[in-house]
């Protein structure tokens, strides 16, 4: 009984997959059949699981686009809304390409992806294989703690002395860490729901991290709070380098790029904060 | 549907399966196309490589033939060498990247995702096969010899045959193996399984909860498959009351006493 259950099941699953591979094909085609037509198509990156930059949801609720390369899944996001944005401003058809966090800057290099906007913050060491467009979003760095810490009450850098500390795995929060006086530096993680879950089970004191992500992960889970030491002269000391976040592009695209900075520049500063507000307020957490 | 409580496990669990089911079954679905196309091919592959590689050295052979021979079992030595000695994360890097930067060929991650773990489960299949080649006692392929059988009558009608009933835990092992990692293509943009609750993980910030779904569905797909397997291994084993002849010449020249019939429906005579 239970065996002939799971051979259901399989084959239940096999015949999903069956018709995702069909659908997949049909999407496939359609695809080359739009962009044979005058419209050209901009084949953005992202992780589709980083909110409120960028996340997947099963509808299309809220302005959420279908990720191209998954059926059924819809991305959706700050870094959504503005490529929206983007690709109407210089005349392109928009399509999201679900890609994890280490294959964003090979797409974009060996030209699998057009761009990729995905919170990716502007680095020297990036712009060595990459191109960065203008800055399209401009994240500070906060600390999140648990709202029962006894760092919940910082004021300053400096009163987080001592803690156990981490962020994620190549960005420059966890280069932060170090600005922490003796800091126990833990190693890195993935992303940031494994970050969250290390802060809420006390494997960590401390996750250095952005305005908007720690603005999301405060509002959702009521035990963390975001510390904010910009009015204290002694806050996280980041260059603008490293916290403005720009869009990745090949460096052989030299026309794409001016044609995005010109879309970039008709979307103010107030603009921005509004659809990081809107992003915050849509994303599923928070519905 | 409203947010369950912080604490409720439960409650999480029911309404990320109810939010993105459909997602994770997806996924599901992509994982197992992945891991059953990728084992079917890879076994083929190592089929063919572990046959090749068992090939008799022969001294009296002309010395063209001779140096096809060593070409042919370095390339094989080579390819089972690198490919597993790799990790699969990177060779999905490699080649996906790779081919579109260096070469300009632009493969589909479905098409890389298959491709690799072919290519991945082929280069231990061939090791496999040579393993269960070897297996069979040199005594069977002298006796085929003997009664004037070829090299690939040899193979085929007395090696093959007992070295794939051999070898099918194997094949097994390399099946439940694949469905498990294929979770690490969703570098290259296959969205699987694991990827599909990255996704969830990543809108609701609940890790533990969406894992939790993941990990059962993970194991009915490697239980399945694995009790199918042991299903078919029994299948292929037959009864296990048989009787090697219906009845003794020697032993029973009138007849009068036949072998009895366990019930056995195997036979060797029929």
């Amino acid at each position: 009984m239970l065996c002939a259950a799971m051979a259901f099941s399989m084959f239940s699953l096999a015949g999903c997959s069956k018709n995702e591979a069909q659908s997949a094909a049909s999407a496939s085609t359609a695809a080359t059949a739009g962009s044979t037509a005058a419209k050209k198509v901009l084949k953005v990156g992202m992780e589709c699981a980083f909110a409120p930059y960028n996340w997947t949801q099963a509808d299309n609720s809220n302005g959420a686009v279908p990720i191209s390369n998954s059926s059924g899944e819809y991305a959706n996001g700050y870094d959504v809304m503005m490529a929206k944005k983007i690709a109407d401003a210089i005349g392109y058809d928009l399509q999201i390409v679900k890609t994890e966090w280490d294959g964003l800057a090979p797409g974009v290099s060996s030209g699998k992806l057009d761009a990729v906007i995905a919170g990716m913050s502007i680095t020297k060491e990036r712009l060595q294989t990459v191109d960065f467009t203008d800055v399209y979003y401009k994240a500070s760095i906060y600390a999140l703690v648990k709202s029962d810490s006894k760092y919940a009450s910082a004021k300053s850098v400096s009163d987080l002395k001592g803690a156990s500390c981490t962020s994620q795995q190549n960005t420059i929060w966890y280069d932060m860490l170090k600005q922490i006086p003796d800091a126990k530096i833990q190693p890195p993680m993935k992303n940031v729901p494994a970050l969250i879950v290390a802060l809420t089970s006390g494997k960590t004191e401390v996750f250095v991290t952005d305005k908007p992500t720690a603005m999301a992960a405060s509002s959702t889970n009521k035990n963390l709070v975001m510390l904010d030491f910009s009015k204290s002269g002694d806050d996280f000391k980041a260059s603008d380098e490293q916290v403005n976040l720009g869009i990745a592009i090949s460096k052989s695209a030299t026309d794409l790029k001016a044609a995005i900075n010109k879309a970039l520049a008709g979307i103010s500063e107030a603009d921005r904060d509004k659809i990081m507000q809107d992003a915050i307020s849509k994303q599923p957490m928070a519905q | 549907m409203n947010l369950p409580n912080n604490s409720d496990f439960f409650g999480w669990v029911f309404y990320l399966l109810n939010k993105y089911g459909m997602i994770f079954l997806r996924g599901a679905g992509v994982t197992l196309l992945l891991a059953l196309v990728g084992t079917l091919i890879g076994c083929v592959i190592g089929l063919l490589v572990g046959v090749l590689r068992t090939l008799p050295y022969n001294k009296k052979a002309n010395p063209a033939i001779k140096i096809l021979y060593r070409i042919v079992q370095f390339i094989l030595a080579a390819y089972i060498e690198v490919f597993r000695g790799t990790p699969m994360i990177v060779q999905a890097m490699v080649l996906y990247y790779g081919s579109k930067q260096m070469f300009g060929v632009d493969m589909s991650a479905m098409f890389a995702g298959f491709f690799i773990v072919s290519i991945n489960t082929g280069a231990y299949m061939a090791e496999t096969v040579r393993g269960g080649i070897d297996s069979i006692d040199v005594g069977q392929t002298e006796a085929a010899k003997a009664i004037g059988m070829t090299h690939w009558q040899t193979m085929v009608s007395v090696i093959m045959p007992q070295t794939l009933r051999n070898i099918l835990p194997q094949i097994g092992n390399n099946l439940i193996i694949n469905i498990k990692d294929t979770s690490v293509l969703n570098i290259i943009s296959v969205t699987e399984l694991f990827f599909s609750g990255n996704s969830a993980a990543g809108a609701y910030f609940r890790y533990f909860e969406v894992f939790f779904i993941i990990c059962v569905i993970y194991f009915i797909m490697t239980f399945t498959c694995s009790r199918l397997l042991r299903w078919m291994e029994h299948k292929i084993d037959g009864s296990s009351y048989y009787s090697l002849v219906k009845s003794d010449m020697m032993a029973d020249p009138c007849g009068h006493n036949p072998v009895k019939n366990h019930g056995g429906n195997k036979t060797w005579t029929k």
